[in-house]
């Protein structure tokens, strides 16, 4: 989706809500209360990067506020929230045989962000879509009722992340990078039906979960699944976390005239859309495991994370036999720095921003990751690439990205990361016998409701 | 004026008929030699590729042909009449599971059974023919084949049609290519206006996929409703009409039962749009059934196709046809020119097909094809002269 694709009332919309923000921001520009750090599934706002939930500001006042975006009464409020993120990508490289418009878009709006959340004392509410008919059938993000019985037990209930991913449960708006890791990305789970309970205990904090499925606008869907996430916090700023997530993938049917169903395993896709491990079929359990940690000490973040995702594929043979698991598993490690000095926590915020005659604020970012998949089984025989292969021959891919992010303010950011891609494999890579690296740049352009 | 037609005539057909310079053909189709095709698969895979023969299920496997090894090439079975589920005839992609991936230029190439054709000899016979008229035909040769180290047999090693034979044998590859599926007896009658009446189904594009205009459509229109008197200056638009009677002319010198004018309706050819034109060159393919009968009328089923039977309506046009089948066969329809390509063939291929496993004929059977296919060929220009005095 491009600019010149949307439709009129799409882009009056996303240019009617661009011009609002910075013509109200610009006006009357607070320090930010809204830092409230996504983390549906734990129910009331609770700060991934150092634990807390998030308890009301005090110095929230009472009536309209967030330049006129907020209003609170009591011990009660309702806030706009959204976003618009506008990317853009340069290849210096095409898969063989193709183009760059088999990858990710050159230039796309990304996402275009809209709705509400708040609490009526201690039910809270939240309601975010992206309007867009394009992105059916995953125009519905946020959807939710939660009920705080205590601090350690809040209830949360409809259509929201399952608690899986560091990674993943970091809003979109305020990732280091422009892109997800590829690992959350391919291997974790997305938005679906649900109920959940979390809390925090100690230096505990947990969540649990019951949802519909792993994904309820992707194809290759789980039936039922739990999710659960715990995490500890020994130190100051030092966060690790370990979660899991269990379902069971049943395949569509083959055809009558034999035709084949698409496969529903993860797949290996990289940041610039260059796929380079196929889904292959599947059945039975669905289960992702995975740990992460991160490191906060002002303007300084580290950050590192392990998913491993493995499906059996029960009867999936080319004969109809067991055959065995499929595994995707990898790593990620990234690193930021807030070069302005402004503590990092869920996001930054200048201390003064550009139009308030100030510098706003500057980071620099570096990751690396890799994700492979392969099977469980032994390595005897023909390694193949094929969707019933029983011994899947390895595909690996490997990511390093460098870039930076500058806030103008608190509603207006920057990004800019460079991305090397590397494989191991000679006939994987875009184009095949050379592994790597390939090197692209994306570039981001986000407006916030402040 | 007369005499200028005639001598026009007699010059195009020289020219048509004088040996065409010699195609560099690939070293991976040279049907002097006897290739070699050993193919590494899970051995599940190939007992499903057997036993689901009738689908189009891809597999991933390792192919060395001829010492050159092609990694996570996607096999799957093929063939229409001919598929098997003892000896089947399979389709090598070498880009399925490799994007971009190539062999000698070719995305992909075919590997047929022959068990339709004990003398495994009738396409490399009947594509020479056509080369021989100046119709681009696929190159071929035998091949033995073996799957996990097991010989399964002697094969046939096809070039596929597809964007490498537009480049190397059309002169360009940016037109569409229309294979023709046969599902059910049709002869390019009028269907509708639309496109999608002929695409996908019975011609499947295999070019511009997605892209293909409305010619097909287009062409089809005025085969069946242009007026007699503006015909052959209409359909000029849309084919070479000499060239496309001296398509036809081969397939019935050749005595091809299941071709473009076959027993069954159209079947077993590529129709392709010239790039940024209107106008369509055809592609012989598939060609088992050839060598069919040494007095195959020369007229055979012309009337029952609404392009061929207009087009020999001009008296002028079927005053061609007829001397291009004349001519084809006296030249190439001979001992001299097939008969001793069978001479030549036969002997590199014949132990290994005698040792083949898995043949549905007999050795004997081998040896009497050759000799049924040889003598049809001895016989067949007397009798096309006999047809056409």
């Amino acid at each position: 989706m491009t600019m010149a694709s949307l439709t009129r009332n799409e882009i009056a919309l996303s240019l009617g809500l661009a011009f609002a923000l910075s013509s109200v921001a610009i006006a009357d520009e607070t320090p930010s209360t809204a830092l409230a750090v996504e983390q549906k599934a734990q129910g009331p706002k609770v700060d991934e990067k150092t634990g807390k939930t998030g308890k009301k500001d005090k110095t929230e006042p009472e009536g309209w506020h967030r330049s006129g975006f907020g209003f609170a009464s009591g011990n009660s409020k309702i806030e706009l929230e959204g976003y618009i993120q506008e990317d853009f990508r340069r290849f210096s490289w095409a898969p063989k045989g193709g183009t760059v418009a088999n990858l990710a878009a050159e230039r796309e709006l990304k996402r275009l962000r809209i709705g509400v959340t708040g609490n009526l004392d201690k039910l809270t509410f939240e309601f975010q879509a992206d309007p867009r008919t394009s992105q059916a059938p995953g125009r519905l993000k946020d959807v939710t009722l939660g009920y705080k019985f205590a601090k350690g037990a809040n209830l949360l209930a409809g259509h929201f992340k399952p608690s899986f991913s560091q990674e993943f449960l970091t809003s979109a708006g305020k990732t280091d990078f422009v892109d997800r890791t590829m690992i959350s990305h391919e291997l974790g789970a997305d938005r679906d039906w649900g109920v959940g309970l979390s809390g925090e205990i100690g230096k505990f904090l947990y969540s649990v979960g019951g949802f519909g499925g792993d994904g309820n606008a992707r194809t290759q869907r789980s039936k039922s699944s739990g999710a659960g996430r715990l995490r500890y916090q020994p130190i100051k700023g030092f966060l690790i976390s370990v979660n899991m997530m269990q379902g069971n993938v049943e395949p569509d049917p083959i055809a009558p005239d034999g035709t084949q169903p698409s496969a529903k395993s993860a797949r290996g896709q990289t940041p610039t859309g260059f796929k380079f491990f196929d889904r292959v079929h599947v059945k039975g359990v669905r289960r992702r495991s995975g740990s992460d940690l991160s490191y906060s000490r002002g303007p300084f973040r580290l950050q590192a994370e392990y998913i491993q995702n493995q499906e059996q594929r029960k009867g999936q043979g080319s004969t109809g036999q067991d055959i065995p698991d499929v595994r995707g598993s990898g790593w990620s490690a990234q690193a930021s720095y807030v070069l302005t000095g402004e503590k990092k926590g869920s996001t930054v915020n200048p201390e003064k921003s550009v139009f308030n005659g100030g510098r706003g604020a500057l980071e620099i970012v570096a990751r690396y990751e890799t994700l492979k998949f392969d099977d469980t089984g032994d390595q005897t025989g023909f390694a193949g690439y094929g969707s019933r292969s029983r011994n899947i021959a390895l595909s690996q891919g490997s990511i390093i990205e460098a870039g930076a992010n500058y806030w103008v303010s608190n509603f207006l950011k920057f990004q800019g990361d460079a991305i090397w891609e590397s494989y191991n494999d000679p006939l994987i890579p875009p184009v095949p016998g050379n592994t790597g690296r390939y090197f692209t740049l994306v570039g981001r352009i986000q407006v916030t409701i402040p | 004026m007369r005499r200028l037609r005639f001598a026009f005539l007699v010059a195009f057909i020289v020219a048509a008929l004088s040996p065409r310079p010699a195609v560099a053909g690939d070293p991976i189709f040279d049907p002097l030699r006897l290739h070699e095709i050993k193919v590494e698969i899970d051995p599940a895979d190939w007992a499903a590729l057997k036993a689901s023969f009738q689908t189009n299920q891809y597999y991933a496997a390792n192919v060395t042909i001829d010492g050159e090894l092609v990694r996570q090439i996607g096999i799957r079975s093929r063939g229409k009449g001919s598929r098997s589920g003892t000896k089947p005839g399979i389709k090598i992609d070498m880009n399925k599971y490799v994007a971009g991936q190539e062999f000698h230029g070719y995305a992909s190439v075919q590997v047929l059974n022959s068990i339709q054709d004990a003398s495994f000899l009738r396409d490399h016979l009947a594509y020479s023919v056509y080369e021989a008229a100046g119709i681009a035909a696929p190159q071929i040769a035998t091949t033995k084949m073996f799957v996990n180290g097991d010989y399964v047999g002697v094969y046939l090693l096809e070039e596929s049609v597809e964007k490498q034979f537009l480049r190397t044998r059309i002169g360009e590859d940016g037109g569409t290519l229309y294979k023709y599926e046969y599902t059910v007896p049709y002869t390019l009658t009028y269907r509708s206006d639309a496109i999608s009446a002929y695409v996908p189904d019975p011609f499947k594009p295999e070019t511009n996929t997605t892209s293909y205009d409305s010619g097909l459509a287009d062409f089809i229109k005025a085969v069946n409703q242009t007026p007699a008197s503006t015909f052959t200056q209409t359909i000029s638009a849309y084919i070479d009409p000499q060239k496309f009677l001296t398509y036809m002319a081969v397939e019935n010198a050749i005595a091809e039962y299941d071709g473009f004018v076959g027993q069954f309706g159209l079947n077993n050819f590529f129709i392709y749009q010239l790039a940024g034109t209107k106008k369509f060159v055809m592609i012989p393919w598939d060609k088992d059934g050839a060598f069919y009968a040494a007095d195959w009328p020369v007229m055979q089923r012309l009337d029952a196709n609404e392009l061929t039977k207009r087009l020999i309506a001009d008296p002028a046009l079927k005053s061609y046809y007829l001397s291009q089948v004349k001519a084809i066969t006296t030249s190439f329809v001979t001992p001299a020119f097939l008969s001793a390509k069978v001479d030549q063939i036969y002997p590199i291929f014949k132990d290994a097909a005698f040792a083949d496993p898995l043949k549905p004929y007999s050795n004997a059977d081998i040896d009497a094809a050759i000799v049924g296919i040889k003598g049809l060929i001895g016989a067949r220009a007397a009798n096309v002269t006999a047809q056409i005095p």
